[in-house]
């Protein structure tokens, strides 16, 4: 009886339909959360997939263990943000602790071999050389700033986020986005600048 | 604006986040500014770069992959549910149950917590002393060796009747939440009942209370401005919580904590589980308006709540 769903329940304002499936999935149905997981899979891989150095094999765990743990957690979701907004911020919690495991690890490899930490563990098939280069170079010079500046940099930069949802997803204000954005990209823009194309640095 | 506003907005200009008037100017700024000019550049190639980047393909497969993990779950239960699993019980029903449940537990927390002390004690209050006694008594004594803390016992300016080793072991008591023994003669009917009453449900089942303590106990232990924070209180929940896992039933605990770090303490309870009800009999306030020095909380801890096998 009381799975039900209440038909006069107030929906939030540009809660999509996740919210829907969100409901669904608190009231037991945790089939439901299958719908979830396809709508945000990619974005949540390839958030994860920044965060973590590049690293695919990284990303896929990450990827799992965060939508898992948004699901055991579903209950405590109110639906007074979006639903993207509550799991990115699981993926951003996840990613930097996991991040902090790793980066002890790899200063013990690092101290060892003295190799680049980036991509050891999982050489990318060489399929698009030049593509391939590129993302490589990039990821690279995203390893070398702040979490802090990475964070903002993949979520604008990257996956697109404005700065009012990347403020409501890092918790702060809009006025802290733009000064963080602003910073994260000086950070960031000597260690490509030797990859801009001519035209582009004028 | 001079070059360091310029270069601050630039960000905001790649953006289009600026109105056609501001816009106007920086544009006017960056044809005649060379270091502007430069900084530009680098910020618009930045972005340029990290937007061009293709989206990675997750695996195959990742969501049939997520679903099994959730699949491997305990399937969650509504509260009613676990209480009725399998009678289909209504909701009607399933509110008058809640209502009678809730009229029998006011009826004896009444009977319980406002009686005055008289000769005999009614059934509610030796069911309550039963609980308080189902603490075995020698690991209270070894947490408050001796002596209880009821106020009147808290030593001013250091000095003891019994010594100096007395006199730190008081002092330190005196600062962080003590665990007292309930049916000493100064906590007993002639002595203060609880400030607050706390009933924790708790939240682990038996295998993940490890964990669970270590970070309380970790969380407590860095607090910087809170020196050996409830340690010992602390540890009393947790054997009261392990006894909980262990019998399957409720156990009760009697904390004296500093007023001041009430709030701190009641939060790290909070780290153990499930707060479901908290009953404050006197506030902060009240007790540093009176002449106590500490407040007095009972915390009963509940085994936790996942369907026993």
């Amino acid at each position: 009886v009381n799975r039900e769903s209440n038909p006069i329940e107030p929906q939030p304002a540009e809660a999509g339909n996740d919210w829907e499936w969100v409901r669904k999935v608190q009231k037991g149905d945790s089939a439901a959360f299958e719908t979830l997981v396809r709508r945000h899979q990619k974005t949540i891989f390839n958030l994860a997939y920044r965060m973590l150095g590049g690293n695919y094999e990284e990303a896929t765990e990450a990827t799992q263990e965060v939508f898992l743990s948004a699901f055991r957690s579903i209950g405590q979701f109110r639906g007074d943000a979006n639903f993207s907004t509550w799991i990115f911020r699981i993926a951003l919690n996840h990613s930097s602790s996991r991040r902090k495991t790793l980066a002890s690890r790899q200063l013990r490899t690092v101290a060892l071999d003295g190799s680049d930490p980036v991509d050891t563990r999982t050489p990318e098939p060489a399929t698009v050389v030049v593509e391939n280069e590129t993302r490589r170079l990039v990821q690279k010079a995203l390893n070398e700033v702040s979490d802090e500046h990475r964070e903002i940099l993949v979520l604008i930069d990257m996956q697109g986020t404005s700065y009012e949802d990347a403020a409501a997803i890092l918790g702060i204000p809009v006025n802290t986005v733009k000064t963080r954005l602003h910073r994260g990209r000086r950070a960031l823009a000597p260690k490509l600048a030797p990859y801009f194309s001519d035209r582009q640095r004028r | 604006m001079n070059c360091n506003e310029i270069q601050e907005r630039l960000s905001e200009y790649v953006d289009n986040r600026m109105n056609a008037e501001m816009s106007a100017v920086i544009e006017s700024h960056l044809a005649s500014c060379a270091d502007c000019s430069e900084v530009f550049a680098h910020i618009a190639g930045t972005v340029r770069l990290l937007k061009a980047e293709p989206q990675v393909e997750p695996p195959m497969g990742l969501v049939t992959r997520v679903m099994a993990h959730v699949n491997d779950e305990p399937a969650k239960q509504s509260f009613w549910q676990r209480l009725f699993p399998s009678f289909g019980l209504n909701f009607s029903l399933q509110i008058s149950a809640m209502v009678i449940v809730g009229v029998l537990v006011v009826f004896l927390y009444q009977k319980n917590h406002y009686s005055q002390p008289v000769s005999k004690p009614d059934e509610a209050e030796r069911l309550a002393v039963h609980r308080d006694r189902d603490v075995p008594p020698a690991e209270i004594m070894e947490l408050s060796p001796g002596q209880t803390l009821a106020p009147g016992h808290i030593p001013s300016g250091g000095q003891t009747q019994a010594g100096g080793d007395a006199a730190a072991g008081f002092d330190d008591r005196a600062r962080t939440a003590v665990p007292v023994q309930p049916d000493a003669p100064d906590a007993g009917a002639a002595g203060r009942r609880a400030d607050r009453e706390i009933i924790l449900r708790m939240s682990a089942p038996a295998g993940e209370g490890d964990a669970l303590m270590a970070g309380a106990t970790t969380k407590a232990l860095s607090e910087p401005q809170s020196p050996a924070p409830s340690r010992q209180g602390l540890k009393t929940l947790h054997d009261a919580r392990r006894r909980a896992v262990e019998t399957g039933e409720a156990q009760s605990v009697w904390l004296e904590v500093p007023i001041e770090e009430t709030e701190r303490i009641r939060k790290e309870i909070g780290t153990l589980g499930t707060i479901e009800s908290e009953t404050v009999h006197r506030d902060e306030l009240a007790v540093a308006a009176s002449s106590d020095k500490s407040a007095r909380i009972r915390v009963t801890i509940l085994p936790p709540a996942a369907e026993r096998k």
